[in-house]
């Protein structure tokens, strides 16, 4: 059908919160920001990119503010609005380093890990993780950051038990790629 | 290497300076963030339906003022049907621009998010289609019976004797300008929203995968 009903609703428009919900909004995101640069790191290359994808996140998520209510655990419904920003985000082309790729980790955090060994394996981890799709960077990012299969089938929109499955693949696809440097 | 063994890395450097490596956002940044302009893909696709709109707007009155000055219309129902097709031309802008309607809200399952994404930029689609292929040509051949009733009254001539090979080049340029419009909206589509539509439907078609 051409013209559907849905379609014809009111323009997005930034919510009319009060002050006292913006000052706890702010506080919120100062507080659990280390979410959204997990989200940033693994969905966006490039300095740019990043800080791009982090306001707007942010936006998103003040936007969709009035309906958390504090009915979802914060960091499940943070993931959410994250996960779905990121992902549904075009990037022109995305321009993914390879594994043996010699870029620098985002934030300096090769630099911070005294272990050059430590350092290396991380390097792999992190290149590893960017190479796989990008639903798939969700679900090992939601199962590192130990949520458990319910909440990650909460937040994809999928079964618990498609998640063990799909987390299975990941694994073995991390594995060929990791192992011959983990040895 | 397992899962587990993955997992403690991860863990290792998890603290949030370990893992930014920067003091972080603090509340006035937050704060500039939330007042900013939304630079997702469908927003630009709304401010680019603004934007024409606009432009369609300015055209309407560059019309008028040049058919007001150089007395351009001779009958009342020219202008009429001037402000016919303007109200069209408007009423279709509003339409296109409501129809991109709000974002499906963000917090819910990924899943539900991407089909109604998927569904909501297939929807304007298909009415941008339609609006080429099927109401352009309508209005093309709108214009053209204009011209055969203009030449009739104003010459006060009876309907104009026209060979039937000319009816016969008129349709035929419809047709050819109907098949046209669908194959060249098709391109132009695919090239706007193509790339983004298809990355929408992979990464929902691999989440439903069993």
């Amino acid at each position: 059908m051409i013209f559907e009903k849905s379609y014809l609703i009111a323009p997005e428009a930034a919510p009319s919160l009060t002050k006292q919900e913006e000052h706890d909004f702010v506080a919120l995101i100062e507080t659990h920001q280390g979410i959204i640069h997990k989200v940033c790191r693994l969905y966006a290359f490039g300095k740019a990119e990043r800080e791009d994808l982090f306001q707007e996140i942010v936006l998103q998520l003040w936007r969709n503010y009035h309906s958390f209510g504090g009915k979802a655990k914060i960091s499940t419904w943070m993931y959410r609005v994250a996960l779905n920003t990121a992902i549904s985000a075009l990037r022109k082309k995305e321009r993914r380093p390879n594994l043996n790729s010699n870029e620098p980790l985002p934030f300096g955090l090769a630099e911070r890990i005294q272990d050059p060994d430590l350092a290396e394996k991380r390097q792999f981890l992190y290149r590893a993780i960017e190479q796989l799709s990008e639903i798939e960077r969700a679900i090992i990012l939601l199962y590192l950051e130990e949520h458990s299969y319910d909440e990650i089938s909460q937040i994809m929109g999928i079964t618990s038990n498609n998640v063990g499955v799909k987390l299975n693949r990941i694994k073995v696809k991390l594995k060929k790629k990791i192992s011959p440097h983990f040895e | 290497m397992d899962l587990d063994q993955l997992k403690s890395l991860w863990e290792a450097e998890n603290s949030f300076q370990a893992s930014t490596g920067s003091a972080g956002r603090g509340a006035e940044e937050i704060r500039k963030m939330i007042r900013s302009r939304s630079r997702t893909y469908w927003q630009k696709i709304r401010r680019n339906t603004l934007i024409e709109m606009v432009l369609v707007i300015l055209a309407m009155i560059g019309v008028v003022v040049f058919a007001r000055l150089q007395r351009v219309f001779v009958l009342p129902a020219e202008w009429q049907a001037l402000w016919i097709m303007g109200g069209l031309g408007l009423a279709f802008y509003l339409f296109k621009f409501f129809s991109l309607g709000q974002l499906p809200a963000s917090d819910q399952s990924i899943e539900s998010f991407l089909a109604q994404r998927i569904k909501r930029l297939k929807g304007y689609m298909r009415l941008y289609r339609f609006l080429v292929v099927g109401v352009v040509p309508l209005l093309g051949a709108a214009g053209v019976l204009y011209g055969f009733v203009r030449e009739s009254v104003v010459y006060d001539s009876v309907w104009p004797d026209i060979p039937s090979s000319t009816w016969f080049w008129v349709i035929g340029i419809m047709l050819s300008y109907g098949a046209l419009a669908a194959w060249g909206s098709t391109i132009y589509l695919k090239r706007l929203y193509g790339q983004h539509l298809n990355a929408l439907e992979k990464a929902l078609a691999e989440l439903d995968e069993a």
